[in-house]
């Protein structure tokens, strides 16, 4: 038995401690996907602290019968499917962009003393990430959900399709739209020349 | 053959690993010879890992951590607090949580939590505690309508004075009037004293008089017994 399923079987007998390690264990994928979700730190916490406390709950009925971040990962999915549905939360899509760039500031490894190059770097690092996150701001809510479990967490087509109930055809034309999309505002900027010319083009305006 | 078109179309889920193998292979074998088709499934290839880096990009700090690992804590200790009794007696009441949310938050907490606590029963279990309930009222309720004496009602004299409208009945009065004419002629005869005083005697005394010519007389007729005949005696002079 898997330290991973020992500490399921400890929290399902209640033990809030081994949820809570088990919770550390994969805080930053489930954040991480409720912030591109939702594009807001504050409802990325809040949306992902709601899927820990309804996994929390549900824990007992969890049977082992796939493994523990499959299952808390169909929790995550329900949990953004039910903020859709019930507009819990506004997207604010007159803040695209710019508040990433800003929450960027606390990656910047380069620093103040990095130099010019450093500054390039990161500056361009913070331009393409907006433009990223501008892309997945203009899609829909599900188009945006299927690319980001498509590509950020590897699900196949049919698996995004049985936890979203529409057809493998849906999810690869959604796929197909938003990669598309990510095509047109990334491609002039796939060469690492042309990122430079772009952020500085785009900073002295 | 290679068609680019037919491979384009396939350069997503060559990218995103969703053809099969030998599939894979093939198409991979193909772009070696196309050069167009090489580029596009390089840039394809770009985009894809160019919004990979920026998606890690985002992730927050390590000092983020820490306290988000803190909120994620106080809200299981809440959650706990308002779940089932069940739950929250084995989660809240022990050491496991690091910290007694009674000593933390006082009574209250605890006092809420215990008047907001609600108890998962099965539906089957449900539905048989409300027939054993409704069935227990019902045994308790028969033997003490069996055993009640029926209240006599107790008769009770009470005086009352009471308005009744009495209707009396209004006598009517009807006055039949029948005017006599006198004999001019016959008072002429009899004098020229036309005085007041003297017209009753001569009235009567013509009457008896002409009593035979005139035939003066109330035969034939009759009043009623509610009809209160009065006679007015008068003469000529009274009309106008």
């Amino acid at each position: 038995m898997s330290s991973e399923d020992e500490l399921v079987r400890q929290a399902q007998t209640g033990d809030a401690d081994a949820f809570c390690l088990l919770a550390e264990a994969y805080e930053r994928r489930i954040y991480s996907l409720a912030f591109h979700y939702t594009r807001e730190r504050q409802d990325a916490e809040d949306l992902s602290q709601e899927v820990w406390l309804k996994a929390y709950r549900a824990l007992a009925s969890f049977r082992n019968e796939s493994s523990f971040y499959t299952w808390l990962r169909s929790i995550t999915i329900n949990c953004f499917l039910n903020h859709r549905r019930t507009k819990s939360f506004q997207w604010r899509k007159q803040d695209a962009g710019s508040a990433t760039i800003e929450d960027l500031s606390i990656r910047n490894d380069a620093g103040p003393n990095a130099g010019a190059a450093g500054w390039e770097t990161t500056l361009q690092n913070q331009l393409i990430v907006g433009q990223v996150m501008q892309v997945l701001a203009e899609v829909t809510q599900q188009q945006r959900l299927v690319f980001l479990l498509k590509h950020q967490e590897g699900m196949t087509y049919e698996e995004i399709a049985r936890e979203l109930g529409c057809s493998t055809g849906t999810v690869k034309k959604s796929v197909a739209r938003t990669i598309a999309r990510l095509r047109e505002k990334l491609g002039a900027n796939e060469e690492p020349e042309n990122y430079i010319s772009c952020a500085a083009t785009g900073i002295l305006r | 053959m290679h068609n680019c078109k037919s491979a384009k179309s396939s350069f997503i889920d060559l990218a995103l690993d969703e053809l099969p193998a030998a599939m894979s292979q093939q198409l991979l074998a193909e772009l070696d010879d196309c050069r167009e088709c090489h580029d596009e499934y390089a840039a394809l290839r770009s985009t894809l890992h160019v919004s990979t880096q920026a998606l890690r990009s985002t992730s927050p700090g390590e000092s983020f951590w820490p306290g988000y690992r803190d909120r994620l804590r106080q809200a299981l200790v809440a959650s706990s607090l308002a779940g089932s009794a069940a739950e929250s007696g084995d989660l809240v009441s022990g050491s496991r949580l690091g910290e007694s949310p009674r000593t933390s938050g006082g009574p209250w907490p605890a006092l809420r939590a215990l008047l907001t606590t609600s108890v998962r029963v099965p539906l089957p279990a449900a539905l048989a505690l409300m027939v054993l309930f409704a069935v227990s009222l019902v045994v308790l309720r028969s033997p003490g309508e069996q055993n009640a004496i029926p209240a006599m009602p107790v008769a009770t004299v009470e005086t009352r004075t009471v308005l009744v409208p009495v209707i009396q009945e209004k006598l009517q009065e009807n006055v039949v009037t029948r005017i006599v004419y006198a004999d001019r002629q016959a008072g002429r005869r009899g004098g020229s004293d036309r005085t007041p005083a003297n017209l009753g005697n001569n009235l009567a005394s013509a009457g008896s008089e002409s009593s035979s010519k005139t035939a003066l007389n109330l035969t034939g007729f009759e009043p009623t017994d509610q009809v209160r005949l009065t006679v007015i005696k008068g003469s000529y002079r009274n009309e106008k």
